[in-house]
């Protein structure tokens, strides 16, 4: 767990752009994977299982959102802690063109290039075909290209 | 270097920079500690009488089959004698002639033979068990009898 905490809740973050959120999906995620039966023991096993679990409970979540964005709206949060985290990263314009990826394009985009995982790998997690991922990861670095050239140059230069 | 590797590039830096940025795990951790302990673990779950009862049903009904579909194998592929003897049945067979072994006899199927001897013919249908005896139409010479015989077919 020591060493799957934190890349896990990386990449919660990653997909749901709210750290605290993301902290409790982790959370959930340990507790769903000690609670189940079914969880493997081996160490590459249990991580594939666990982040597969965090894709679902983030699946769950945006469902939850998606139905509170019908009730009446609340106040906005005073500060993001997205703002807090995430803009320390340098280059906004990356950052941005990121969240406008859709949340199976960031999984794909974070396991090959945030986690260095091979295409296999991202596969074996993902549970999709090594070629659909190959090809959401090429349709997101097009989306990504096209993003990041309509911006502005100084948007760039922070980098 | 091309747009796609200068891209991957960025991805790289950006993606160091969000690790060194992102706050360490160790209050994550002992979140995750706390939650793991209130939460009950799942038991594998052993299978209920009914499952039990319908798993041992479904092993007779395959067991049955496998069984039957043998037996019909078995059945089929037993190979049927080209000529078969006649034999002479101990009981007593109703219209049934008893056969001489010294008859010529021609199978034109595996089950549909014929015999001759002096005087009276004989048919099969059932592979050479039962020979029924065959009235003959008379000879143009007022005779029955014969001193060659030829099949031609299942009827004659």
């Amino acid at each position: 767990m020591q060493s799957l905490g934190r890349p896990a809740w990386k990449f919660a973050f990653v997909l749901v752009h709210d750290i605290d959120i993301a902290q409790e999906i982790v959370q959930a995620a340990f507790a769903r994977a000690w609670a189940s039966a079914n969880t493997p023991s081996a160490e590459a096993d249990f991580r594939r299982y666990l982040y597969r679990t965090i894709m679902n409970l983030v699946r769950d979540y945006g469902r939850q959102r998606a139905r509170a964005a019908m009730l009446p709206a609340t106040p906005a949060a005073a500060t993001n802690p997205l703002d807090i985290v995430d803009r320390r990263a340098g280059d906004d314009a990356l950052r941005a063109a990121l969240r406008a990826l859709t949340v199976r394009e960031r999984q794909a985009v974070y396991l090959r290039y945030f986690e260095d995982q091979s295409f296999a790998e991202t596969a074996r997690i993902m549970r999709t075909p090594q070629v659909t991922v190959r090809v959401i990861v090429h349709r997101a670095l097009g989306k990504l290209r096209r993003e990041l050239g309509s911006r502005t140059v100084p948007n760039q230069v922070a980098m | 270097m091309g747009a796609q590797q200068e891209l991957e590039q960025r991805l790289r830096i950006y993606a160091q920079d969000f690790d060194h940025d992102f706050p360490r795990a160790a209050s994550l951790d002992r979140r995750i500690m706390a939650r793991v302990a209130i939460t009950a673990r799942e038991e594998r779950r052993a299978l209920t009488l009914p499952q039990e009862l319908a798993l041992a049903g479904l092993v007779v009904v395959a067991v049955a089959l496998l069984v039957i579909g043998i037996a019909r194998v078995r059945e089929m592929t037993q190979p049927v004698p080209a000529h078969p003897t006649p034999s002479v049945r101990s009981n007593p067979v109703p219209a049934t002639a008893l056969f001489p072994p010294s008859f010529p006899v021609k199978m034109v199927t595996p089950k549909v033979g014929w015999a001759a001897s002096v005087g009276a013919v004989f048919r099969t249908t059932d592979g050479g068990l039962r020979w029924e005896s065959v009235s003959l139409p008379s000879l143009p010479n007022g005779t029955k009898e014969g001193s060659a015989s030829y099949f031609l077919d299942r009827s004659s």
